[in-house]
């Protein structure tokens, strides 16, 4: 890494990169701005740097990616929930109306100091000696968090998509009967004798291939292998979807490198 | 002619990225204009959207956005947050402006603001038509106490004025009162919406998703959301109405993108073709990796 080459590549970039946000100053952009745009689009193109070769200058962008990232939360966190849910209610009495827990406000203020030390807890992972205190934190947060999300999540995932599910024979009758109402927005009937009978029996097919108390032989073993096959598309649905998303960030970029950075496009 | 599908399926990758970057230029320069066909679900999306009434209309309810992505899937998102809001102020709606996303508010609210410009000198107002109520957490309880009243978890938007100074939020204060909830999400908050809102307090929703989600977040509709608008495409499309529905002058850089998306995917197409037929052939010889 450290040939001679390697080192007039690297001043040479540095060089480009202070000549690029001078050239931009000097024709009419504003400092501040300009100095934005300059960081976003030399930080796009060091990224990228890593498509032909790990280098020194994308390790350094990687970094400190991830340093702001962090930074920026670590504030957003401090002044936009701490702040406001916190000190505000706690040291400043700044409470809502209804706020109060046992019919009384004051009580709601001196609970918050429960979460407050909860979350101090946490902090104890720094010191081994004291880290198990903040198992304590921990099973807070998931036995709050499971105990919102649990029985929600199951009629959201299961409950309400077993119902869907099971409505499908009544959605094929419909659509033989040539009612264009089976569901808003779709109204050709056609596609939906065809894709319904299908959606039935991929999805029973698709949950036949992972029911393993019986040998996937003879009949259960074409049903299984259909199921796989319906998998298997699905799954190439999602990843086709994957690389178009994948292209769609890359187009961005480009288009941020083409309109907004060197003013070659019209906005 | 062998020894040539082999090498070719041996070709450094770095080959396959200059193409796609060559591609992706061309057609900003030379544009093909290739035809943008709406989707049934971003055509959902949109008539529950161009269903709401002017903000002057006594019956008039806000459509509460929630733009919960961030700088890594802004590509995607922006131009979809972009023409959504744009088709809102076109039709003199009202809009709530939320984020779960820390790294996302700032995008959200300077998306937000800047659309708003757009609409100045057509009436639409801060605290009449848009309220920007800014970050918050935790999201499920967030959604859960909306479902009580707005006023629980915001009570007062990002310049400190109490939502009850605001005439836009007059008889409004769950999701009874609100027209729909939309989603615009490079996560798996849809989901959360879904099951703390949806499930729990019958919610009207829709969503805007990025591809990579798009298929996963489908057996969703129409059950649980009422549309989906999904990635660069969907957001191509969403433009490409409200600009023939004469909401807006132009198309944005979803449209601007999409000619690039499609010529690479005939590309990629067209190399995973090649490089298949090379792999076959190499081992057939035992030449191929």
């Amino acid at each position: 890494m450290k040939s001679p080459l390697n080192m007039g590549i690297g001043v040479g970039v540095v060089i480009l990169m202070v000549a690029s946000f001078f050239y931009k100053v000097s024709f009419g952009g504003e400092f501040i701005p300009s100095f934005g745009l300059w960081v976003a689009a030399w930080m796009t193109l060091i990224i990228l740097s890593f498509l032909y070769k790990d280098n020194p200058f994308y390790k350094a962008a990687e970094h400190i990616m991830v340093g702001l990232a962090m930074a920026y939360f670590a504030i957003y966190y401090i002044f936009q929930v701490l702040e406001p849910r916190f000190y505000n209610r706690l040291v400043l009495n700044e409470l809502q109306p209804g706020e109060q827990l046992f019919g009384s406000p004051e009580v709601f203020r001196w609970a918050l100091i429960i979460p407050a030390i909860l979350g101090c807890l946490m902090l104890t992972r720094i010191f081994p000696k004291v880290a198990w205190m903040s198992r304590w934190s921990i099973a807070a947060t998931i036995g709050l968090g499971s105990g919102l999300a649990i029985p929600v999540t199951i009629q959201a995932n299961i409950t309400t998509q077993i119902r869907a599910a099971s409505q499908l024979p009544l959605d094929y009758m419909t659509a033989l009967h040539g009612n264009a109402e089976v569901m808003p927005g779709f109204t050709n009937v056609h596609l939906w004798q065809i894709g319904v009978p299908l959606l039935m029996i991929g999805t029973i097919c698709g949950l036949m291939y992972f029911f393993f108390s019986v040998p996937h032989r003879g009949v259960f073993g074409y049903a299984a292998t259909f199921g796989i096959w319906i998998l298997m598309i699905g799954f190439g649905a999602s990843f086709g979807y994957t690389v178009m998303a994948r292209l769609s960030l890359f187009i961005g970029r480009v288009l941020f490198l083409l309109k907004d950075w060197l003013d070659w496009l019209p906005t | 002619m062998r020894d040539f599908f082999i090498k070719l399926s041996q070709m450094d990758r770095r080959w396959v990225f200059l193409g796609v970057l060559v591609l992706t230029v061309f057609p900003f320069f030379v544009p093909m204009n290739l035809p943008i066909v709406t989707t049934r679900y971003t055509q959902l999306v949109y008539d529950e959207i161009d269903s709401i009434k002017p903000a002057s209309d006594p019956d008039s309810k806000p459509i509460l956005l929630s733009m919960d992505y961030d700088p890594g899937t802004l590509a995607e998102l922006g131009p979809m947050a972009k023409a959504i809001l744009r088709h809102i102020f076109a039709r003199k709606g009202k809009v709530i402006v939320i984020s779960f996303m820390p790294t996302g508010s700032a995008l959200a609210e300077e998306t937000l603001r800047s659309v708003a410009r757009e609409f100045e000198d057509q009436g639409i107002k801060e605290g009449e038509n848009f309220a920007f109520l800014g970050f918050t957490t935790p999201a499920a309880a967030v959604i859960q106490s909306i479902g009580r009243d707005i006023r629980d978890n915001y009570p007062t938007d990002t310049r400190k004025v109490p939502l009850d100074d605001m005439p836009m939020f007059r008889n409004v204060h769950n999701y009874q009162d609100i027209h729909i909830v939309l989603d615009l999400a490079g996560n798996n908050y849809p989901v959360t919406w879904i099951s703390n809102a949806v499930e729990r307090h019958k919610a009207r929703f829709a969503m805007g998703v990025t591809n990579v989600m798009a298929a996963d977040f489908t057996p969703y509709i129409p059950q649980q959301s009422h549309g989906m608008i999904g990635g660069l495409r969907g957001a191509a499309e969403y433009e490409a109405m409200i600009v023939a529905q004469g909401y807006y002058p132009k198309v944005g850089d979803a449209v601007r993108g999409m000619d690039s998306q499609s010529i690479i995917h005939v590309f990629i197409i067209g190399l995973i073709f090649l490089g298949n037929l090379g792999y076959f052939l190499g081992r057939k010889t035992g030449g191929g990796r």
